[in-house]
């Protein structure tokens, strides 16, 4: 049988598990939000580069090349 | 050289491994918690202690990770200055939140714990002191690397300071034998096996093993997310070369 009647101690013992609630969301939220956060900047400044490559006019031929 | 598996060393391995292990470790985690929350909530009241026995399922776990994640961050630090192991620094880096976050859990809960047992939220003994200096050891580590601007030089004078900080692990887990302390002696992790009844045994290993899957999940994520900071650091300076 569950048993959360925690009287007289209800004011030390819930804030305590409010708290760990508490840190657990915030070590999820910032682990994902750091995460996703570099992911896309990682994918967009990728994205920029690969333009930029295809952009580049082709390179003369050098003179080896050269009949 | 230490043999480290190629999945530890390799970043391309490691992306491909931490995909599938993080959500593993996390799922694990919530089942553990499950179980762990049911039977502490179905666990007697302690005779001595009442319903505060409860707050030891998610104090005593925050405490063990607190050293658990500090000798993590020491043994990738040791890796990463020794045999400048990219991903180890990466692994130090990412321990570092967390480990401050499992320790202030620690410090709270316990004073939480210690007010209507002991008459006190904190005092100046021994175990408390030395976790509070383990605290501030990760908050150092954490300050050091966001100071410096070269991140190489900041990788590496943190990881000195982190093996600094190894010297403290055995003062907090010693600390009841060693000074007269309000805390007692170790109760579970003992040669002549656990002190503690079963009924607060079991749920307390359950919520352990929770937290260190949790962490586990949380380690890897924020080792992803360092490897995709550094790859986007490397295109930022590439691109502005070109």
């Amino acid at each position: 049988m569950l048993d959360f009647d925690a009287s007289p101690y209800g004011a030390y013992v819930w804030p305590a598990f409010a708290i760990t609630a508490l840190v657990f969301i915030g070590m999820i939220v910032s682990a994902f939000s750091h995460a996703r956060h570099w992911r896309a900047r990682t994918e967009a400044l990728r994205q920029i580069a690969e333009q930029a490559e295809a952009a580049r006019p082709p390179a003369p031929p050098s003179e080896a090349h050269v009949p | 050289m230490i043999p480290v598996p190629a999945f530890l060393s390799n970043p391309e391995r490691f992306m491909a491994f931490s995909r599938w292990a993080a959500p593993m470790f996390g799922a694990l985690a919530v089942i553990l918690a499950l179980a762990g929350l049911y039977l502490g909530f179905t666990a007697p009241e302690d005779y001595q202690q009442g319903d505060t026995v409860r707050i030891m399922f998610i104090h005593v776990p925050a405490a063990w990770m607190s050293m658990f994640v500090y000798a993590c961050l020491g043994t990738a630090s040791f890796l990463s200055l020794v045999f400048r192991h990219a991903l180890a620094d990466a692994a130090a880096q990412a321990a570092a939140p967390l480990g401050a976050a499992f320790t202030a859990l620690a410090l709270i809960t316990g004073s939480l714990w210690g007010r209507p047992m002991w008459g006190a939220w904190w005092v100046w003994d021994a175990r408390m002191t030395s976790v509070l200096v383990l605290f501030l050891f990760y908050i150092a580590y954490m300050a050091l690397r966001a100071a410096l601007d070269d991140e190489t030089k900041a990788a590496r004078a943190a990881a000195i300071l982190a093996l600094v900080g190894l010297l403290n692990l055995p003062i907090v887990k010693f600390s009841v034998d060693w000074w007269n302390s309000l805390h007692q002696g170790a109760s579970v992790f003992r040669f002549d096996g656990p002190t503690v009844a079963d009924v607060f045994l079991y749920p307390l290993i359950l919520m352990a093993l929770a937290y260190m899957s949790a962490f586990g999940s949380l380690w890897l994520l924020r080792i992803r997310g360092e490897v995709w900071r550094r790859r986007a650091e490397a295109l930022a300076q590439r691109a502005a070369r070109a």
